[in-house]
């Protein structure tokens, strides 16, 4: 895939301030957050990712701004447009990410918690690497949900809720069953519920690529 | 089980298909006009419904999760039409969100799914099934704890079938008539083996299990009186005075059997064993594989009995030591690898039977391959399998004091099979726990491989469960001890924190755990929490004390007291005074008491003095029965301490009333308390005790007039020492000399039969012919067939 870097920038501008506050949220929480971090037992990068998320879905998908016709006008293909704006999500999820991930395996975060002689330091440092890739994972779960949102309410068939109100099903399941999914007995159950979880996410991305590809834009 | 499987099969396969198809479909869908293409509509309703059907399956479950309780036919039944009407009312709010408001089907989907959790999950959706839950049979099961078949169970005289028997409640009610006994009438025939009580019947009371929830459970009807009695072969069987059992239950529509453990003995089964373990004695505590195999034949009633024996007769250990070599051909192993083969074949049959005790002849085994195991593997093994798991917690795991060895054990058991966990992890456990021990005890200055590897990894699990800690704490270590110092800097009170996974729930009221991790904590760091925190500790243990209303033993809460403080004596020495003061204000359990005051000082490092224990001797006792058994409560004394402590108790004692006063019978000069204690003297293994004993028994001490006479009766009460039977034989009174043959009969070890050798050429042909009659009663056992159970 090319990469078209005078595009990736344009659509990356109205993430910039967002990357900026989020990545520097994420760098000093994980830094100095005194408990051990397991993803999904704590509360505030829960909801830091939903927040992300929902907010990158948000700049991205201004579709009736100036900016968005005056782009989507400009003649690129619409599968081109539709990486791109994946590569702007890729890249403010990395930029968020990656210091964090950086702070947690180099292991500077491990090392300042050992020098304010926090207990569970340096001997949790090798458990946080989960936090990692449980944090991307639930990343990768909620972009593809958040854009086709913004997609499906752009459609001249949106009505009045168009995909909000799956968004909101998919919350209200989730955060309902969030605090059960890890004390269910049946492993059988918890397996298939997370399954089931990415399998939705997986349809509406699939989904989403497709009424892109129909978007109308008014200008 | 089969609906969740439905409905988790349905979340899953469910969007694969749909997607399939719509994605087809709108492959074929090139433009869109202003109608919504039916690929979308499929895939956003498919969506919605798959998360309303989780919900949905939440909510009817009981809001428990997925169903983990298996749940009854009929309660299923309404359960999956609440799923249905639930599915198709939210697919009505779902319409309404798309055409009208997004609001109002929201709010009307949650007012929906909060009827629906309160329709199935509530005390009245019971209440709505309660006759048919009354209906449920609920089983009931007789097993024997010896596990010994072809046993008959006869209840209130009707043959109900062999045991295990199972039955259940309604079949009792049809076949079994009501009927009563007198305790007289209950009790008639009861007789003693060994130190337990055993009766031709056992009386069970047993709840009827109708009620279904807490409002029902006022209509409870009176519970079943059955009178059980047992039959092997036509003969009748004895059980054991104390059975317990849990009760059955309807509650809630989950049915929870009862199971009735029933102990059992009879004269010839006590004979048996008693012969069995005579035999040992004989062969000087080493058995062979003939031996073994009888004693398999009678395996409960064996082990029980020798691990009863071992406080009194240390060498019985060797026994099960032999024991557990033959069961799992521990002679085969010679090496590191053999030994790991040996270990493996433990674990394949701990995982069988679901349990591990450490004091177990599979404990015994595993003990004796400690020494011959390689041990860089099994930490290597055990970290990996550590590192693997999220909680160490089994279906029941326990640490603590109190074996029948009198030393600290591991016992787990599993109710319900782990993915994770196994009872065999245990048997790791175990290994890990003695060569931490081992090496503890070669050196303690730096940290050995398990504290290295093993606490770590116990460390990290304690962030998400509190078991761990708990065996770290066992183990220690540098890690453990920089953990608990850090700690300490983050605790304040032991008050109960707003965060309930940050509390502990011990004797009756909620701690701060980190508070009470702290305060447990062996180790520097532990000594100077105990320390700088010692008044907050103190208060603490005089809230648990306060709770406390049986205190017939030492509690669990107290381990703390007795743990190292920096730089001054341990904290039970400041609480020594509350403590006392509560136990002696007990009047409920006063039997207990000596014991418990005395196990408490004999915890206390630096040992107290023995004033101290004896100023803990009630001194206006009323009968001997105010400190329980002498013989049980002195053996809580430490080995050294035991004669001292007894002399001046007896002393203590002399001051004191009692019902029996001096000169009455049987007490000689002594009241009953005094004679209780002296009677214990020659059982003190120690020479000193011996030479005391034979003071009195010689009349050379200026109070003991008569004593001579009643030891000499009393001489089968309490087991005497070797060096006591040593002096016996060899005192100038020919009554000490005759009196010591039938104590050899007892003990026949490889140096009291040296003693009998002595006799047999006594001067005294009374005594000759006594020694010749025991020696040719012990050469009548010898060549005794091993007895098995037929």
């Amino acid at each position: 895939m090319q990469i078209q870097w005078p595009l990736f920038f344009w659509i990356f501008r109205p993430l910039r301030l967002l990357t900026l506050i989020s990545s520097s949220l994420a760098t000093a929480y994980v830094l100095l957050h005194d408990k051990p971090l397991e993803f999904f037992l704590d509360m505030n990068a829960v909801v830091f990712v939903i927040s992300h998320s929902f907010l990158i879905s948000l700049l991205l998908g201004q579709v009736r701004s100036e900016s968005f016709a005056f782009l989507y006008s400009q003649g690129f293909s619409r599968d081109l447009l539709w990486r791109h704006v994946w590569l702007a999500t890729l890249a403010s999820v990395l930029a968020t990410w990656v210091p964090c991930a950086v702070l947690i395996l180099t292991p500077l975060r491990s090392h300042f918690q050992d020098w304010m002689l926090n207990p569970w330091f340096p001997l949790m440092a090798p458990t946080e690497s989960r936090f990692l890739t449980r944090s991307l994972l639930f990343y990768g779960m909620l972009l593809p949900l958040f854009h086709y949102e913004w997609i499906r309410s752009s459609m001249p068939f949106r009505g009045r809720v168009s995909g909000h109100l799956l968004v909101i099903a998919y919350f209200v399941c989730g955060l309902f069953l969030t605090e059960r999914l890890w004390s269910f007995s049946v492993d059988l159950a918890r397996t298939s519920m997370f399954l089931g979880f990415i399998a939705i996410s997986a349809i509406l991305g699939l989904f989403g690529y497709w009424l892109h590809k129909r978007l109308e834009i008014g200008a | 089980m089969m609906v969740e499987i439905f409905f988790l099969a349905a979340i899953v396969i469910l969007p694969i298909y749909l997607t399939t198809k719509a994605w087809r479909w709108s492959a074929s869908t090139s433009k869109i006009n202003g109608k919504t293409p039916w690929s979308i509509s499929i895939v956003e309703a498919s969506t919605l419904a798959i998360l309303t059907s989780v919900m949905v399956i939440h909510v009817a479950s009981g809001g428990t999760g997925l169903i983990t309780t298996p749940l009854q036919d009929f309660i299923i039944r309404e359960r999956i039409m609440v799923c249905a009407i639930m599915i198709a009312v939210a697919g009505c709010w779902i319409l309404l969100g798309i055409w009208k408001s997004i609001s109002l089907a929201s709010v009307g989907m949650i007012i929906s799914i909060w009827m629906a959790t309160i329709f199935v999950s509530s005390t009245p959706a019971y209440e709505r099934f309660e006759k048919e839950i009354r209906q449920i049979p609920v089983p009931i099961n007789f097993t024997i704890q010896e596990q010994i078949d072809d046993i008959d169970v006869i209840i209130n005289g009707v043959r109900m079938g062999k045991a295990t028997l199972h039955t259940t409640i309604e079949e009792l009610e049809a076949k079994v008539p009501p009927i009563t006994l007198s305790q007289d009438e209950y009790s008639k025939g009861w007789k003693n083996f060994g130190n337990s009580t055993y009766l031709p019947r056992a009386k069970i009371r047993l709840d009827r299990a109708n009620e279904v929830t807490i409002r029902t459970h006022q209509k409870e009807s009176e519970p079943m009186e059955l009178y059980v009695q047992l039959e092997r072969h036509g003969q009748p069987v004895m059980i054991s005075g104390n059975t317990g059992h849990s009760g059955p239950s309807r509650m809630f529509g989950n049915i929870q059997p009862a199971t009735i453990p029933l102990s059992v003995m009879t004269e010839e089964w006590h004979r048996d064993t008693t012969t069995l373990l005579e035999k040992a004695r004989l062969a000087d505590y080493r058995v062979d594989t003939d031996w073994i195999s009888a004693a398999d034949t009678y395996f409960r009633f064996v082990r029980n009995a020798l691990i009863a024996a071992i406080p009194k007769e240390p060498p019985f250990r060797h026994v099960l030591t032999d024991w557990a070599k033959s069961r799992y051909h521990l002679d085969q192993v010679t090496d590191v690898e053999s030994a790991w083969r040996a270990l493996q074949a433990i674990q394949a049959q701990v995982d069988k039977d679901g349990a591990y005790q450490t004091n177990s002849i599979t404990g015994d085994a595993v003990e004796y391959l400690i020494e011959r195991l390689d041990s860089d593997r099994v930490i290597a093994i055990a970290k990996t399998k550590l590192k693997r798991l999220s909680t160490i917690s089994a279906g029941g795991f326990g640490y603590g004091w109190g074996s029948e060895f009198g030393e600290p054990c591991f016992s787990t058991s599993f109710q319900t099979p782990q993915t994770d966990r196994k009872p065999s992890d245990f048997v790791l456990a175990h290994v890990i726990w003695r060569l931490d021990q081992k090496w503890n005890a070669q050196s303690n200055d730096q940290d050995n491989p398990v504290e290295r590897e093993i606490v770590p990894e116990l460390i990290k699990l304690s962030y998400l469960d509190p078991q761990a800690m708990k065996m770290a704490t066992v183990l220690g270590g540098s890690t453990l001890n920089e953990f608990n110092r850090r700690q300490e800097r983050q605790v304040y009170s032991f008050k109960e924190s707003n965060d309930p996974m940050k509390n502990e729930y011990i004797e009756g009221q909620f701690v701060s755990r980190d508070f009470w991790q702290s305060l447990n904590a062996v180790g520097p760091a532990g000594a100077k929490f105990r320390k700088e925190h010692s008044y907050q500790a103190l208060e603490l243990a005089e809230q648990f004390l306060s709770k406390s209303f049986s205190l017939t033993s030492l509690p669990n809460w107290t381990d703390f007291l007795f743990l190292e403080v920096e730089g001054r004596e341990p904290l039970a020495r400041n609480f020594w005074k509350s403590f006392r003061t509560k136990v002696e204000g007990d009047k409920n359990h006063r039997p207990w008491a000596l014991g418990v005051l005395w196990t408490y000082l004999a915890r206390i490092r630096p040992m107290p003095p023995a004033s101290d224990f004896v100023a803990a001797f009630p001194k206006q006792s009323p009968s001997y029965g105010d400190f329980g058994n002498p013989e049980t409560t002195i053996s809580l004394l430490p080995v050294d301490l035991r004669l001292r402590v007894t002399q001046d108790c007896i002393a203590e004692a002399a001051k004191g009333k009692s019902i029996h006063q001096p000169n009455s019978e049987p007490y000689g000069a002594f009241n009953q308390i005094e004679f209780q204690l002296i009677r214990y003297i020659p059982s003190i293994p120690s020479d000193a005790a011996a030479d005391v004993a034979m003071q009195y028994l010689e009349k050379t001490n200026p109070r003991s007039p008569d004593v001579s006479n009643q030891l000499k009766n009393q001489g089968t009460y309490g087991q005497l020492t070797s060096q006591m039977m040593a002096r016996l034989a060899t005192s100038s009174n020919p009554e000490h000399r005759r009196w010591v043959i039938p104590q050899i009969k007892i003990l026949p070890d490889s140096t009291n039969r040296d003693t009998l050798a002595r006799l047999l050429t006594d001067e005294d042909s009374s005594i000759r012919d006594a020694a010749e009659k025991v020696a040719g009663d012990l050469e009548e056992l010898r060549r005794l067939p091993y007895p098995k159970l037929k």
